[in-house]
């Protein structure tokens, strides 16, 4: 008989496994959850449904190829996730005056984060996730081509597109900043 | 292929720097990870690990990092601003991130890690095959901690307890009442494969 476990995993190698999966990666699942416009409290609820996934198929898991699971995972739950959870949106416009966000007064990282992801709001969802995974999870384009199940050369336009978009619209929010600055 | 310089190394504008070191170093707020962990049961190994990681992490606090932003962002247009960001270093890129840094905080506050730690014990007794000792642990648990932010755990531990002592009824009820309250929540397919069994 097997007696209850916390954990779909078979003995102390397996929990150390994830324990270590779990250290490494827990922080990039969260905010690559976050980056896809999920509530701190909603990426974290996701982060924790990704391990326990992890946990059930860590014998599928190829050792060197946790990071790519559950980001891997993680992406699959945002697509799902963001349905219910509301996203940041931007004005066409640009208009900071609404928010929080004058020049000035990103003085914390708080509203830089905030600020950051209304401008990822603006990108399409196949252009951000390969956007935050190679510019702030620092992924190389290879692995984010096999996560997102796509070929290299089209991670690597994805890329370029979304690095187009987001310096796009950074200039704008930048071309608002100057104008508050003005006023 | 070679990949492209990353913007926030030296590609991009301050601005675009600004808000991508941002998000590089957002972390999930203190009380998020131990509740993480207790819901995957990995609370007692990570928990040992966290005092030297915490020291560690403590010298990083309290380093400034001004970032001129905007300075050179157009002739006459904007003057120079300092931004100044209270923050940790950020982790190096592509690196595993040793995360304890955001454990560590939350291990110092007393109801939280008693509520690990009756947890902890509710677990150890469970994978003994205990489960009248798990149940007596989850009572202290419940006794102690009536909004405990572990709350969800400690309900799944207890219908696990419960099935593993044969009470298959209270389990069922209990199973019922947990998923009327968090249909939707991370743990509610664990409860409902476990009401299938």
């Amino acid at each position: 008989m097997v007696g209850p476990r916390a954990l779909p995993v078979n003995g102390d190698v397996d929990r150390r496994r994830l324990e270590q999966m779990f250290t490494a990666h827990h922080e990039a699942v969260w905010r690559t959850l976050r980056r896809r416009g999920l509530s701190p409290e909603a990426a974290a609820d996701a982060t924790q449904q990704c391990f326990l996934i992890a946990a059930e198929r860590l014998d599928d898991i190829r050792k060197g190829s946790e990071r790519a699971f559950v980001l891997g995972t993680a992406l699959r739950l945002a697509s799902t996730a963001i349905r219910t959870d509301r996203r940041w949106q931007l004005e066409d416009n640009m208009d900071l005056r609404a928010s929080p966000a004058r020049a000035d007064e990103i003085a914390d990282r708080r509203r830089a984060v905030d600020l950051m992801d209304r401008v990822l709001s603006r990108l399409h969802p196949d252009l951000l996730e390969v956007f935050v995974l190679f510019e702030i999870e620092g992924l190389p384009t290879p692995e984010i081509a096999k996560m997102v199940n796509i070929p290299v050369g089209t991670a690597a336009s994805r890329l370029r597109r979304a690095r187009e978009e987001f310096r796009a619209v950074v200039a704008r929010l930048e071309r608002s900043l100057r104008r508050e600055e003005e006023r | 292929m070679n990949d492209p310089k990353r913007l926030v190394e030296d590609e991009g504008t301050d601005l675009e720097r600004l808000l991508l070191d941002a998000a590089r170093r957002e972390r999930p707020k203190s009380s998020l990870v131990p509740r993480m962990l207790a819901g995957l049961g990995l609370g007692v190994g990570l928990t040992q690990t966290a005092a030297p990681l915490a020291a560690a992490a403590k010298v990083g606090v309290g380093v400034w990092v001004s970032v001129g932003i905007l300075a050179a962002a157009g002739a006459g247009f904007v003057s120079a601003r300092s931004f100044a960001i209270k923050e940790p270093p950020a982790p190096p890129v592509a690196a595993p991130v040793v995360t304890a840094r955001e454990t560590a905080p939350a291990m110092s506050d007393a109801k939280l890690r008693d509520e690990i730690r009756l947890l902890d014990r509710a677990r150890a007794a469970l994978r003994m095959r205990a489960p009248q000792q798990a149940l007596q642990e989850l009572r202290h648990y419940f006794d102690g901690h009536t909004q405990g932010v572990l709350e969800p755990e400690a309900a799944v531990l207890r219908i696990e307890a419960l099935r593993e002592n044969g009470d298959r009824v209270q389990a069922a009820a209990a199973s019922r009442e947990f998923l009327a309250r968090h249909p939707d929540g991370p743990l509610a397919d664990r409860v409902r494969r476990l009401a299938e069994k």
